[in-house]
């Protein structure tokens, strides 16, 4: 199983993209669990959005303690505390200033997202499918065009760019 | 054919295959995503409900008692203190015998105010006369939804379906769906001949005297002991479509254990995994997850358990100043072997958790096996500061 937890600022995103990504990933045949942290109703707070993806049934309810992703969308929330597993992180800086700011000596890429959207949450979602492998980024495109409706192209340039750009 | 979808959005698609005429409802959260769903449903025409926006959940159980009695379905869902503004018609509802289905996202009654999930809300309500169904996951939610239509109509009893708040109604999970046309052949158009609106029309609620009061009551609760049985020929004519089973409650790995733990809802299934893990490292634990908690199955659970040496039950709610109620109606099961030279006399501890939403950790489910296998008491307060 593949425990992933998104990080972001209520509003931000972070519930739809592990939505999309529990969606693409059911959508290859797995087995998905997507919950957000503290309900949807966080504006411009921390939040946490957690995604299970297995080949077998998921019965547990637990929150998402130790992650093999975590995926920070928000760059003021790129602290110690949130680096387990590996770490995708928004970022202006380089993996060295970020590795130096927070000691984190894991696995960690690095993605400016605001230089492909101004809604970082799908960039960062590509950015974490490039990284991992763990659904095909067609998928991806396929399930954030039904939730976004009329936006969908700028996401889906969002994330296509974005996933050249991840470091 | 399955999907990925909340806890929330199964309830609403189950709603929208059961056709139900009349919905009220008045939004309050986590319940809000049901009927935002619905609503959605009746403005793309793609159910012909009558739906009524009203002030309260006062006026949204009224009305939908009104239109019961009418003779048509209706339906309504709410949380927390919305279900305790309807106390006072929730218990017209069942005195009545109508049959209308409620879905209960279950969330902490005030105060303090709190959004987030635990058990008080139906709890509260446990002696009202309503069936109560708890919901593991968003399938089960979706299932006896379908199941508890059938089963209110045919009883002519109320029916509660509940889903843990946010854990279960905002978590995305995959369901699988029946076709529509299968669930319209199950649960079938509703019509009661003798509602208000029915060819043999009949009084609904008339003033009853100390001549005539008990008696309605006595019906009523006769009606609940229908309801059990009914509950089990329903859930195997759902079983025929869904080839799901649907019994009172569920056992996992009960069988051989020497401890196991009685919880409803969303944590059983946090409670399985970590039975998954510990039975790996050889220890012989297992669950009892119960469905259905009113009516009440007494005389089988006794039987499931009899043979079990330690056992925890897990309350997200507490009955201040009494056992909590899923504890002390498990004592009640076991009493009678207790007091049986031929039983077994289990050792039984409750627990609370999960109060206002605190999380519940595989890692806490086992610490309570681990006391209960050394002959300790489990944490009475789980994951509370001291």
């Amino acid at each position: 199983m593949i425990q992933v937890v998104f990080h972001a600022l209520g509003g931000q995103g972070a519930k739809s993209a592990a939505h999309v990504l529990a969606e693409a990933a059911f959508s290859e045949g797995k087995e998905i669990q997507a919950f957000p942290e503290f309900g949807p109703e966080r504006r411009g707070t921390p939040v946490r959005a957690f995604v299970r993806i297995s080949e077998s049934r998921i019965t547990t309810h637990e929150p998402v303690t130790e992650p093999d992703y975590s995926v920070i969308i928000d760059p003021s929330m790129i602290t110690a505390d949130r680096m387990k597993g590996t770490c995708i992180v928004n970022s202006t800086e380089s993996i060295d200033e970020i590795r130096k700011n927070t000691g984190f000596k894991g696995p960690l890429h690095v993605l400016d997202a605001l230089k492909v959207s101004q809604y970082a949450n799908l960039p960062m979602l590509a950015a974490f499918v490039k990284v991992s492998g763990v659904v095909r980024i067609g998928s991806v495109i396929k399930h954030a065009e039904e939730m976004f409706g009329d936006k969908a192209k700028q996401s889906i340039d969002a994330i296509k760019k974005a996933e050249g750009l991840v470091r | 054919m399955r999907q990925p979808l909340t806890g929330a959005e199964a309830v609403a698609e189950a709603m929208r295959q059961l056709k139900p005429d009349v919905v009220v409802a008045y939004p309050i959260t986590p319940q809000t995503p049901i009927v935002e769903k619905y609503a959605e449903f009746v403005a793309d025409g793609k159910v012909q409900t009558e739906m009524i926006p009203v002030e309260s959940e006062h006026s949204a159980l009224s009305a939908v008692v009104g239109a019961s009695a009418a003779g048509v379905r209706a339906m309504t869902a709410t949380s927390s203190v919305g279900l305790a503004l309807m106390w006072e018609v929730v218990n017209a509802a069942s005195g009545l015998g109508l049959p209308i289905v409620m879905n209960v996202v279950n969330r902490a009654l005030s105060a303090p105010i709190n959004i987030h999930c635990d058990h008080s809300d139906s709890m509260g309500c446990r002696d009202a006369g309503w069936v109560q169904i708890y919901c593991e996951n968003g399938q089960e939610a979706y299932d006896f939804t379908i199941l508890a239509t059938k089963l209110a109509e045919s009883c002519a009893v109320p029916v509660m379906v509940m889903q843990d708040g946010f854990i279960t109604s905002h978590s995305v999970e995959s369901v699988d769906f029946l076709d529509d046309h299968k669930v319209e052949a199950f649960a079938g158009k509703y019509r009661n001949p003798n509602g208000l609106l029915g060819d043999n029309p009949q009084s609904v609620g008339p003033f009853s005297l100390p001549n005539s009061f008990f008696e309605f009551k006595v019906r009523q609760e006769q009606r609940m002991e229908k309801a059990k049985s009914m509950f089990l020929s329903v859930g195997k004519e759902l079983e025929k479509l869904t080839g799901r089973t649907y019994s009172f409650f569920e056992e996992y790995h009960l069988k051989d254990a020497e401890a196991i733990i009685v919880t409803m809802s969303s944590t059983a299934g946090t409670v399985k995994a970590a039975v998954d893990k510990m039975r790996q490292n050889g220890k012989k634990v297992g669950l009892l997850k119960l469905n259905l908690f009113r009516p009440f199955p007494y005389r089988e659970i006794r039987e499931a358990l009899k043979h079990v040496k330690s056992i925890a039950v897990l309350d997200r709610s507490f009955s201040f100043g009494a056992n909590a109620p899923l504890h002390g109606e498990i004592t009640n099961s076991l009493c009678e072997i207790k007091n049986s030279v031929h039983g077994t006399a289990a050792n039984i501890h409750g627990s609370v958790f999960g109060l206002g939403g605190r999380d519940m950790f595989e890692k806490d489910v086992e610490n309570v096996f681990d006391a209960l296998l050394a002959g300790k008491e489990p944490e009475k307060f789980i994951g509370a500061k001291a």
